[in-house]
């Protein structure tokens, strides 16, 4: 016999009110903590993607969408520059190292991308199994990639044009005759490296020069199928040289040498069709939209938490008036009015601890919905079960919502007049 | 422990509400294992008498003494803790704390005191009542009559040196009346405590030959 005994009983036995009071808790908890997760996974995944890049140079257009495109990799990117073009920025003495992107095709929704090791060694991506990307149409796949397509070592595939796989396209997709060959598997790194098929360079160029020789039969069937011949798998060995110069490519991610790149650089590109956009600018506007839409997530969570208080009030308040009598019988038993007033305080502890749970319960699985909705369209995983630090201070603001709300019922029960309670009834 | 003080005392109790009712109270006394009936019409002040002996009330003026100790002289606590330690009352009504069931309603007394929860006891009282097989049951499930004896058995259950029985017997038929009463007869027997009835029935009047009129 305690306490916690008797406050739960008289929870349980008023079921409707309880659960009213729970279920408006765990809403107001449950979206709260479900906006700290998601603040904190997108942060992260900003950050660890952005990882040092001061600038992507590209094509001219939207900065947002040159910087989503080429390195959250998730937006169609702003067209191609042509490496000539590009010279003076990647060889300019401000400017540390340039990591080029060419896009490519995609296989299973997954983009293939031309790059050099510079890339995946930027982002310290290293290699689960195989060796790295060495001649055209070698690639290292990602780990989300080997683990949704089942791609592995030594397997071949064909790419499918266009960035991501139409809907209508998935299976008689337009597709080209050329075969990667996966050589290389990378580990799980948490950046965008993870949904990405990484070959050289020259295979993107390579398959464009194809494209291009193919265009005319192409030109008036987007969906047509070509019958192709797959006679010599390693056409790759007997591919022509290439000029680099006479090459376009998506983008290049710069690391800049000094500070003054940032104001010098962005004159070199004034009057030509390439822009540079710097990572922390346009993560930063696009975490302000974001964040107005979190802020009014967080005025509805704030109100929800009100309106659970009135709740707990209310139901607290109402149970006290159905137990007035029990209450003075506990005092003529022998209890003290500071015990009365522990049991009310208690009722309501009791109430915002199960509401905090289940929000805590509530936010893991939001996130996990929509962690799997990200996943469908982005590739990117948001799930986390590990409670995050913020919500204890979610845990300390219910309870006081619990122990602010029992405070006039357990004050009312603390004065109350057992001689009159008892004549009353 | 030999005690030569009668267990109840009062004198000069007097009592009245806020801008109603004054009450002037008869001196009570009443020896351990002795019975006392205090009778009166409905507005003479029965309850309150009850509230005053039971310090659930203080009065104006007078002095309450239970098993030797002046309980107006406590402190609210104090006095929570004599008042559960010492005194049993048996209201006119049962009521239950609804949430726990039958045993553990009868064992909140030792709970509420702070003294050893003590279960077997609470069983034991069950079984002498004749309920024994309700103990686990919710107090709203049981007939009015078991409320009853399980109210009388709850007042006994720390052996109060005083029970205070207010109309035990004033809502029931005579058959039952007269079971209530034994009832509360054995149960002070058991523990030597004084029994004090306050009512309005006249049917216990034939019963006592120690009676106090309002």
């Amino acid at each position: 016999m305690n306490l916690l005994k008797i406050a739960w009983g008289n929870l349980r036995i008023r079921p409707l009110s309880t659960l009213l009071s729970v279920i408006l808790l765990a809403f107001g908890v449950g979206i709260i903590s479900l906006l700290l997760l998601i603040e904190k996974q997108l942060s992260e995944q900003f950050n660890r993607n952005i990882r040092d890049i001061d600038m992507v140079l590209g094509y001219k257009g939207s900065p947002m969408q040159l910087i989503l495109a080429n390195i959250y990799h998730v937006d169609a990117p702003t067209g191609n520059i042509r490496v000539a073009d590009a010279q003076k920025i990647i060889r300019h003495p401000m400017v540390k190292k340039a990591i080029p992107l060419a896009y490519g095709d995609n296989y299973q929704k997954f983009r293939i991308v031309g790059t050099t090791f510079d890339y995946p060694r930027h982002y310290n991506v290293d290699l689960a199994d195989g060796h790295s990307f060495e001649e055209p149409f070698q690639v290292v796949v990602g780990a989300n990639v080997a683990a949704e397509t089942g791609l592995r070592l030594g397997d071949t595939f064909v790419s499918t044009h266009g960035l991501v796989q139409e809907e209508n396209e998935e299976e008689d997709g337009h597709a080209h005759d050329q075969e990667f060959r996966v050589v290389g598997i990378y580990e799980r790194s948490g950046t965008a490296i993870d949904n990405l098929i990484l070959t050289p360079v020259e295979s993107v160029w390579l398959i464009h020069a194809h494209e291009e020789d193919h265009s005319h039969a192409e030109a008036d069937s987007a969906s047509h199928t070509h019958a192709h011949d797959h006679t010599h798998e390693h056409a790759h060995h007997h591919v022509p040289e290439i000029d680099p110069m006479t090459q376009e490519m998506t983008a290049y991610l710069i690391i800049k040498r000094s500070a003054m790149a940032q104001i010098l650089l962005p004159n070199l590109v004034k009057d030509t069709d390439m822009q540079l956009a710097v990572p922390a600018i346009e993560v930063n506007r696009l975490s302000q939209d974001f964040g107005l839409g979190m802020d009014a997530l967080k005025a509805i969570a704030v109100l929800i938490m009100f309106l659970s208080f009135v709740s707990v009030f209310v139901s607290l308040y109402n149970s006290l008036k159905e137990r007035r009598y029990e209450l003075a019988l506990m005092r003529t038993m022998g209890g003290g009015a500071a015990k009365l007033f522990a049991l009310i305080l208690l009722e309501g502890l009791l109430l915002a601890l199960m509401g905090y749970a289940c929000g805590l319960m509530l936010s893991r699985l939001g996130l996990a919905w929509l962690s799997s909705q990200i996943r469908q369209s982005f590739h990117y995983s948001i799930a986390q079960w590990q409670p995050e630090p913020a919500e204890w201070y979610v845990l300390a603001v219910t309870l006081l919502v619990g122990i602010v709300a029992s405070l006039l019922p357990a004050w009312r029960a603390f004065r109350m007049d057992i001689s009159k309670t008892l004549s009353d009834a | 422990m030999v005690n030569f003080a009668p267990m109840l005392h009062t004198s000069d109790l007097s009592f009245s509400y806020p801008g109603g009712k004054s009450f002037r109270f008869p001196n009570l006394s009443c020896e351990a294992g002795a019975r006392l009936l205090i009778l009166g019409e409905s507005g003479k002040g029965k309850t309150t008498l009850l509230h005053l002996v039971a310090g659930i009330l203080r009065p104006h003026s007078g002095v309450v003494t239970i098993a030797g100790q002046s309980t107006l002289a406590m402190r609210a606590r104090a006095l929570d803790r004599f008042r559960g330690q010492h005194v049993g009352i048996v209201f006119q009504t049962a009521h239950f704390v609804e949430s726990l069931n039958v045993l553990d309603n009868l064992i909140l007394p030792h709970y509420l005191t702070g003294s050893r929860v003590d279960r077997a006891y609470g069983r034991e009282v069950l079984n002498r009542l004749g309920i024994g097989d309700k103990a686990n049951r919710q107090p709203s499930s049981l007939s009015t009559g078991e409320q009853q004896r399980v109210a009388i058995a709850r007042a006994v259950m720390n052996r109060p040196a005083l029970i205070l029985a207010d109309e035990p017997t004033s809502a029931l038929d005579d058959r039952h009346a007269a079971e209530v009463i034994a009832l509360l007869e054995e149960q002070a027997d058991n523990t030597g405590a004084a029994l004090v009835i306050v009512t309005h029935d006249n049917r216990l009047k034939e019963r006592y030959t120690h009676r106090t009129e309002l």
